[in-house]
């Protein structure tokens, strides 16, 4: 049987198992090439599809097959831990041995061959970056999203303020919060937005970033990275900061540096681990070690840049809670503020996370290569990649 | 290497914290003082005190007068027992001047005198020679024609009901932060509106020039209990004291007194004395079915939007029924003037000064059932016709409960009811 028709049949992917554990899924155009595991990070090697010996059927063995191929095999090392070995391989030499039956897993989106080079050609003067500066190209490529984005939430953080306060009847009885409910949607569809950034450039993926392409529970799981990693530590003090502001009186000059370095915090270490869950796809590595190892490997710039990142954030804040202010005195003056305040934020997210990512990619260790595994295990919107070949 | 990483992480933890240490150690903790019951007695014997013009507990002063409204505390603060609310008869006139080069004049007309009677002519010389006018004078009251008095250009004439002191410890000893806190929680709900928002329940915390908070007084001029006591003394009764010097006769501006007439002893025990007095409770009705109307009556009072300025707890202090912020509450119930000294802007003066003069403290509501009439010059009889006359930023709240029917009226007014004083 070719494989074209292998594939019309079993279209969809190759499951495996690394050899720490982790449970990987990749489509049947990855198979027999080579990749790295999300939580490990060790590189792993995908099944091939073809039988591996003539006349084999395809398809897993049954638990029954694989306790008579053990019972059948020559003495060979089969308990070798090698997570990297092309498992295939050492199969086809204890015996006849079926390839794994290809699963139907479309959360794993990688580019053919073809695909790739097509992919590769149609952006030729957009490389991985390779410095800082080259990142805060990449916002403008994805301008039309960031634009649209940055007007919406602009749109629904001032129509509640400017529609809705006024007419206080909608305001009584606690009904408010629903009011703002799509402004909560619209901060996912953000939220998946960047954490799709964040995987692309954490994957080396050149090229500009896609729209959202892919469904709900993906984007949830997406927004379920953020909330973890904001409940992980920057929750805390995010309301300490909320309850101090509230509770310390008048701010004098002490108060506007303790409120300002809780922000800087908060925001800082929302990314760190934003960074750290998204090296191999686990949620439990929301956690300070985690965001240790990743320091130690990417280096102090990281530190750096986040709380950079949390400057930033705040001055956003300041100009997000001054235009709200102006939009009760001046409406046109503070849907300007609130417009630049949302463009500004989100093109200044995207770099960033970019730039993250990039360091993360390069970083030893940080598989310097697209690792689709990564970004499928993130990102609802993932974004073809293209793929290395086996060898 | 690694070591000297982490030494700097450690360096940068250490200065970023050095500003919480630096609050944490000069973080003011108000601890609230009991009252001394020697010092209480003391002070009751003075509220009671009729005091009379060169007066032996003056011996160094002149004793009552020259100018006052009253001959003693309890003479205004009399409704509910010593210390409650004053009627109309004790109201004090105040007014605002604004001359031609636009610097302003403000003061109270007293009501009587021991020498050189004070009259609203003193004040304009186109105003009648009356020293005691009648609110209906100064203001349409239901019900009643106005006879209006022609005001002059820049003349501004309002009157202030005597407030009770029920509970004023519990307010004395409130920290500024938490009016603060409450003020910024009312922003936070409204959208960040600012507080000049003439419809929006936004209010703001009174602050002194002093930059202390005010807690006390129809416009918030007062930030201590001791320092309420010492210009209502001064004020309504012309003895002055260490605090407030007692206020020369309109007439007779050169007039002074030998020396003051209470001594900051003195002064504490009055202050002693009003830090005494109960606070007022809520008294559930006595049968079950006037129980569940005043019950369904809190429930309206939340659901109209009473509740948010007379928010029902304080911080530590529950059922104050108010945020204690000022408030915009329309030109209807505009009233400038001060009456212990503090500026206060003429009307179309710029916001942030001081209250504007449609601005009022939001007043507590327990022992609301024993404090008529109501609002700051007394203008409602009834407690109906006080949420009626709520204007500015409670403007929604009296719509709203104008839409109520008879009964639910009636089930919010026997909630109001169950409030009374000690």
């Amino acid at each position: 049987m070719s494989r074209p028709e292998l594939s019309k049949k079993r279209p969809m992917a190759i499951k495996f198992i690394c050899g720490c554990g982790k449970h990987l899924r990749a489509r049947d155009e990855m198979a027999s090439r080579r990749s790295v595991c999300p939580r490990c990070g060790s590189p792993v090697g995908i099944p091939s599809l073809r039988p591996t010996h003539p006349g084999t059927a395809l398809g897993p063995m049954t638990p029954d097959e694989r306790r008579r191929a053990r019972k059948n095999a020559l003495p060979a090392p089969l308990t070798s831990p090698g997570p990297a070995r092309h498992e295939p391989d050492r199969i086809a030499a204890v015996g006849p041995v079926p390839a794994p039956r290809p699963l139907n897993l479309g959360a794993v989106h990688v580019l053919s061959p073809e695909e790739s080079r097509r992919e590769a050609a149609a952006w030729p003067g957009w490389p991985l970056e390779t410095r800082w500066y080259q990142c805060l190209l990449y916002p403008l490529r994805a301008w039309r999203l960031v634009l649209v984005l940055a007007g919406g939430l602009a749109v629904l953080t001032g129509a509640p303020v400017q529609i809705l306060v006024p007419r206080q009847e909608f305001l009584v009885g606690q009904q408010w919060p629903f009011l703002f409910a799509p402004l909560f949607v619209y901060l996912l569809l953000a939220c998946g937005f960047l954490q799709r950034v964040l995987a692309s450039a954490r994957a080396g993926e050149p090229g500009p970033v896609r729209p959202p392409a892919c469904g709900l529970a993906l984007l949830l799981r997406s927004v379920a990275t953020w909330l973890v990693c904001f409940l992980a530590g920057p929750a805390l003090l995010a309301a300490g900061g909320f309850l101090y502001w509230l509770h310390c009186g008048d701010l004098d000059l002490l108060d506007e540096l303790i409120l300002a370095e809780l922000v800087v915090l908060a925001v800082g270490s929302w990314l760190l681990l934003l960074l750290a869950v998204s090296q191999r796809g686990r949620l439990l590595d929301a956690n300070p070690l985690a965001v240790a190892r990743l320091v130690g490997r990417v280096g102090d710039r990281l530190v750096v840049a986040a709380l950079a990142g949390g400057v930033a954030a705040l001055a956003h804040g300041r100009l997000l809670l001054a235009g709200l202010e102006e939009l009760h005195r001046r409406p046109g003056m503070g849907g300007l503020l609130l417009a630049g305040c949302w463009l500004s934020g989100l093109f200044g997210t995207t770099f960033l996370l970019r730039l993250l990512g990039v360091w993360c990619h390069r970083a030893p260790g940080g598989s310097g290569e697209p690792n689709p595994l990564t970004s499928a295990d993130c990102s609802p919107f993932l974004p073809e990649m293209p793929s290395s070949r086996l060898q | 290497m690694k070591r000297s990483r982490l030494t700097w992480y450690l360096l940068a933890a250490l200065l970023a914290l050095v500003p919480v240490g630096v609050r944490v150690l000069t973080w003011k903790i108000s601890w609230s003082q009991p009252v001394d019951p020697a010092m209480a007695q003391a002070g009751e014997e003075l509220f009671n005190h009729e005091w009379k013009p060169e007066d032996p507990l003056a011996p160094d002063g002149d004793g009552l007068g020259p100018v006052f409204n009253a001959t003693s505390c309890v003479a205004c603060h009399q409704r509910g027992g010593p210390g409650g609310s004053g009627g109309l008869e004790s109201n004090v006139t105040i007014f605002t001047v604004r001359n031609n080069d636009g610097t302003t004049r403000q003061g109270v007309v007293h009501a009587r005198a021991v020498r050189y009677q004070e009259t609203l002519r003193h004040v304009h010389p186109e105003l009648p020679a009356i020293a005691r006018p009648a609110l209906a004078l100064l203001v349409p009251l239901p019900g009643r024609e106005r006879e209006a008095i022609p005001f002059p250009p820049g003349v501004h004439v309002s009157q202030r009901n005597t407030p009770a002191l029920f509970g004023a410890k519990l307010i004395d000893d409130l920290p500024a932060r938490v009016l603060l806190a409450q003020e910024k929680g009312q922003r936070l709900r409204w959208g960040l509106a600012p507080p000049e928002s003439e419809h929006l329940p936004v209010g703001r915390a009174p602050r002194l020039t002093d930059g202390r908070v005010g807690k006390f007084g129809w416009k918030g001029q007062a930030a201590s209990l001791a320092d309420f006591v010492q210009a209502a003394c001064a004020n309504e009764l012309g003895l002055g004291n260490p605090g407030h010097a007692q206020p020369a006769p309109l007439g007779k501006p050169d007039c002074r007194s030998p020396g003051l007439d209470l001594t900051l002893e003195q002064c504490d025990q009055l202050t002693a004395f009003v830090a005494s007095l109960p606070r007022s409770v809520e008294r559930p009705p006595e049968t079950s079915r006037a129980r569940e109307d005043a019950l369904a009556g809190k429930r309206l009072f939340h659901a109209v939007g009473c509740a948010d300025c007379h928010t029902p707890d304080l911080g530590p202090v529950e059922g104050i029924y108010s945020d204690l912020l000022l408030h915009r509450m329309g030109q209807e119930l505009q009233g400038g003037g001060s009456y212990n000294g503090r500026p206060v802007p003429v009307p179309d003066a710029e916001p942030g000064e001081g209250p504007l003069p449609s601005e009022w403290r939001t007043p507590p509501l327990w022992g609301v059932a024993d404090s008529a009439p109501y609002l700051h010059d007394g203008r409602a009889a009834t407690l109906e016709e006080a949420i009626r006359m709520h204007g500015g930023q409670g403007t929604r709240s009296a719509r709203q409960f104008a839409a109520l029917n008879i009964a639910a009226k009636a089930q919010l007014i026997a909630f109001l009811t169950t409030m009374r004083a000690p």
